[in-house]
């Protein structure tokens, strides 16, 4: 899952971005705009069925890898 | 470019000294020389700021209980020294100046702006604790709307209800200092859903930050500002250095500007407002002179937000927050929407997570490109207007609800249009991101970019007292048609 997720976001990110760590930041960092994370978000609910609620949602989750790994075990689980 | 011939933020050895005292001393000298020759901030504000930009060099650790400090002296100035221009306290201190106007108690004016301060704060704080702690109930998971439903019934009741005349000065002027605070509160509103992990000092601090302060908060709310701290004292030089490097492209920027004003004053071209009035007299403008005032309004516009969102973000690093730039190289957009992400990304940021999240998570879940083209309607139409409507508390209570609404038309107008032109253009590079192959990168993708901002700019006024049918007939002039 985590190398899905992984491919996802640097298929986003475009080919500048081909070193990134599991932490680095994403959306603080201003990498991933917010039609980035819309896509992201659009995916995950298409490929795990996780169905995000518009009070529940927050964009910090989306702003590493491993967070966004930690959000859809949360959602799955 | 000049901004980066140092790339002064990359180089260790520069970073290693950066750290040590004496050279901290040289970077708050260049920063305070930067400061000191340009009026982007009030005499007072930036001599408050300076020092608490140098009192954190040195006490990093004590970062928000200075900058805490910085805003309670600026606070305090506002209260107690009478002749400082106090426009950036509260915006809406024309609604001051008019009942000061038939009053010569100026402390007891002041005191007014306080108590409503005061009130502010309680009442924001009783919404805050119920957000953290009720949000079993379904009323508050909704704190944006709550806030918003909250300020508009108190605008109604102010406009329409039989108040007294200092009932309704009373009134107004909490709504006025209210309105003004409106994003600094829903920002914590809207964090304190997720996280208790709030500073109190740093919340307060950036409700009326040393390092400038408009109705938009630079820098975001508090938990965005301790994401993007430097956490050590590598960190901290680096963000320092960042701020530096800024601050003297800034500097730059302002030099042209106030080249670009002699110009302007040389060339006697009216100002797109006094345009319009022409035309409310009956003037007609030729082509040439018609395009030159809407494009003199577009670039000075752009040159204006420029310089001052650097100053602001460049004054925040140097106190130690690696906040993103507010507007990032908009002349190499080549979208409509990526221009509008470049341009100032402060109120886009706020737009988006106020009003695009929340509502793309909540309606057309089966309907994607729906879906993404209401998003963008709910921000950059909806949340616009929101935005801009509540900036007008003066107006509204000088002019009545009816006056300001009409003056504020071109306005909805512009927004309604930037809204469906952004949807338009990110549902058009969604499907070429699908494709992988059609990067647009001409030169003429950008200055169609730049022309259709150009032409809008005519509408981006968030008050006139003048008929929109003027705007109308000065967009008619631009193609050569007269009626």
């Amino acid at each position: 899952m985590k190398n899905e997720i992984r491919e996802r976001v640097l298929s986003l990110l475009g080919s500048d971005n081909q070193q990134l760590g599991d932490d680095d930041s994403l959306v603080v960092s201003g990498r991933l705009s917010s039609v980035k994370v819309i896509e992201l978000a659009t995916w995950l609910e298409e490929k795990y069925h996780i169905d995000f609620y518009a009070h529940t949602f927050h964009v910090k989750d989306f702003d590493s890898v491993n967070s966004i790994l930690k959000l859809v075990e949360d959602k799955i689980s | 470019m000049l901004k980066n011939i140092f790339p002064i933020d990359q180089n260790p050895t520069i970073i290693y000294f950066a750290q040590r005292p004496f050279f901290k001393i040289i970077l708050v000298l260049i920063f305070a020389f930067f400061m000191a020759n340009t009026n982007i901030f009030p005499v007072l504000w930036r001599n408050v700021a300076i020092a608490t930009v140098a009192v954190i060099t040195f006490l990093p650790k004590y970062r928000y209980i200075i900058l805490f400090c910085g805003m309670f002296c600026l606070l305090l100035n506002n209260l107690l020294i009478k002749e400082q221009p106090d426009w950036v306290l509260f915006r809406a201190n024309y609604l001051f100046e008019i009942f000061r106007n038939n009053s010569d108690n100026y402390f007891g004016t002041a005191v007014i702006k306080y108590i409503d301060l005061a009130l502010m704060i309680v009442i924001s704080e009783t919404l805050i604790f119920l957000v953290t702690y009720y949000n079993r109930f379904r009323i508050f998971r909704y704190p944006i709307t709550l806030y918003i439903c909250l300020i508009f019934s108190l605008i109604l009741v102010a406009a329409l209800a039989p108040l007294t005349k200092m009932q309704g000065f009373l009134l107004w002027s909490y709504i006025a200092v209210m309105n003004h605070y409106f994003w600094f509160v829903g920002y914590t509103l809207h964090e304190s859903r997720f996280t208790n992990k709030r500073n109190f000092l740093l919340d307060y601090a950036r409700y009326l930050p040393v390092w400038g302060f408009t109705a938009l908060p630079y820098g975001k709310g508090s938990i965005y500002l301790q994401q993007v701290e430097a956490k050590n004292s590598e960190e901290f030089a680096v963000t320092q250095l960042k701020g530096i490097k800024l601050i003297w492209w800034a500097f730059i920027l302002y030099c042209l500007l106030h080249l670009y004003y002699q110009f302007e004053d040389g060339f006697k071209m009216p100002k797109l407002m006094e345009a319009l009035h022409d035309y409310n007299q009956g003037l007609h403008y030729p082509i040439w002179k018609a395009w030159t005032c809407l494009i003199d309004r577009f670039f000075r516009m752009m040159l204006e937000l420029t310089v001052t969102g650097h100053f602001f973000v460049a004054c925040c690093r140097m106190c130690g927050f690696r906040i993103l730039r507010n507007t990032y190289k908009p002349l190499q957009a080549r979208t409509i929407a990526e221009y509008w992400n470049r341009y100032n990304y402060y109120f886009k940021e706020l737009l988006v997570e106020f009003f695009f999240y929340p509502t793309f998570f909540k309606f057309f879940k089966k309907m994607p490109k729906l879906r993404m083209f209401c998003t963008t309607l709910s921000a950059a139409t909806f949340g616009n207007i929101i935005f801009h409507f509540l900036l007008l508390t003066p107006v509204m209570m000088s002019l009545g609800l009816g006056r300001a609404y009409r003056g504020f038309l071109p306005y909805i107008l512009y927004a309604v249009i930037l809204g469906i032109s952004i949807g338009f253009s990110q549902l058009r590079s969604l499907e070429e991101n699908k494709a992988q192959d059609k990067a647009v990168t001409s030169l003429m993708s950008s200055i169609s970019v730049l022309l259709f901002y150009c032409v809008l700019c005519l509408f981006n006024s968030p008050y006139q007292d003048i008929s929109i049918m003027n705007n109308f007939k000065f967009f008619g002039s631009l193609f050569g048609f007269k009626w």
